[in-house]
């Protein structure tokens, strides 16, 4: 289920916006963030009406099956004049997203932490980190819970790092 | 997407093996796929020209995720697959090397060679490829929004970028 994330705070994403200039479209990926619970066609819904709500303006939702492959948001239509993009997925959909803008001064909004790689067991539902990025290195071994992103404190996939991850 | 390429050449990959090795190729169908590692296809042509060169290939066996243990467990144990899983001695996962964990400890009685190195997330693209963005630590690496093209970096990194075997012309 590749890439293990954790969600950034509303409050934190809302700094990055401004409500009297940005026109904002957000993305989403619906693949590994789901299963984390941090994102998905849902709750960028979710998050687009919140923004609304609390005076932002949302002039675009763009849901993707998977955002790390280039062409899906590549050839989706996003409205000319966005200045901001919300982007619900990991890292390597951050980047996909700034591929699609590189010759604009639009704004790329985060809003997960991207934290490594993982495997997965169904039957505990559960995530360990197995491969994290170097920010993250100290939390190599952790447990998560699938679908809802919460951290456990204890270990129960009996699998072995190797030196090195 | 993980990106993840080849440790070795074909030629490197037979050192590890043994003629008289009841070998099963077994692939993951999702990141490893797109970098054209594995998948159903590029494990059928490496099994066929190990075939040509003598070698047992017992079952090419395929699974969504490997990264899953619940999922690499049920071949080790449901009726339609138990039996050739048994009877295996050597298991090469075409995967990433969170699949590769999961098949060293799902089939911890057998020889599973690691064949695969895993360098970070990134992005797929029809025109360019897999493109590497976001790198682990070990890549000596970057965080590149838009990505190195695995073939640019495979020296860097020690790897070979695309298949074992080149797919046969028809």
């Amino acid at each position: 289920m590749v890439c293990l994330s954790e969600s950034i705070p509303y409050e934190e994403i809302i700094k990055n916006l401004n409500k009297e200039k940005d026109r904002i479209a957000l993305v989403c990926c619906n693949s590994c963030v789901r299963f984390c619970g941090t994102a998905s066609v849902e709750l960028m819904y979710e998050t687009a009406e919140k923004l609304k709500k609390d005076g932002f303006k949302v002039v675009d939702t763009v849901p993707t099956t998977c955002l790390c492959i280039k062409d899906y948001l590549a050839n989706a239509t996003v409205s000319d004049d966005v200045t901001a993009v919300v982007v619900c997925a990991c890292d390597a959909g951050v980047c996909s997203t700034e591929m699609k803008f590189k010759d604009s001064d639009v704004k790329i909004v985060e809003t997960v932490k991207t934290l490594g790689l993982i495997l997965g067991d169904r039957r505990n539902g559960r995530f360990k980190l197995m491969m994290p990025f170097e920010e993250y290195e100290d939390l190599a071994g952790k447990e998560w819970q699938m679908m809802s992103g919460k951290r456990l404190e204890d270990e129960q996939i009996d699998i072995h790092i190797e030196e090195g991850h | 997407m993980i990106i993840s390429m080849r440790r070795f050449t074909y030629e490197e990959l037979l050192t590890h093996l043994s003629k008289d090795d009841k070998i099963i190729l077994f692939t993951c169908n999702s990141c490893i796929k797109f970098c054209e590692v594995g998948g159903r296809a590029h494990q059928h042509d490496l099994a066929e020209q190990l075939r040509a060169d003598g070698y047992n290939v017992i079952r090419e066996e395929l699974v969504g995720v490997q990264c899953m243990v619940d999922l690499v467990e049920q071949r080790k144990t449901e009726d339609a697959t138990k039996d050739i899983f048994a009877e295996a001695t050597v298991i090469i996962p075409l995967a990433c090397e969170d699949g590769f964990e999961v098949m060293k400890h799902v089939f911890s009685d057998k020889k599973v060679i690691s064949v695969t190195k895993t360098l970070g997330i990134g992005v797929i693209s029809t025109e360019d490829g897999p493109l590497l963005t976001t790198p682990l630590r070990s890549t000596g690496l970057t965080r590149n929004p838009m990505g190195y093209p695995v073939a640019e970096i495979a020296e860097k990194v020690g790897c070979y970028p695309g298949p074992y075997c080149e797919p046969k012309k028809p």
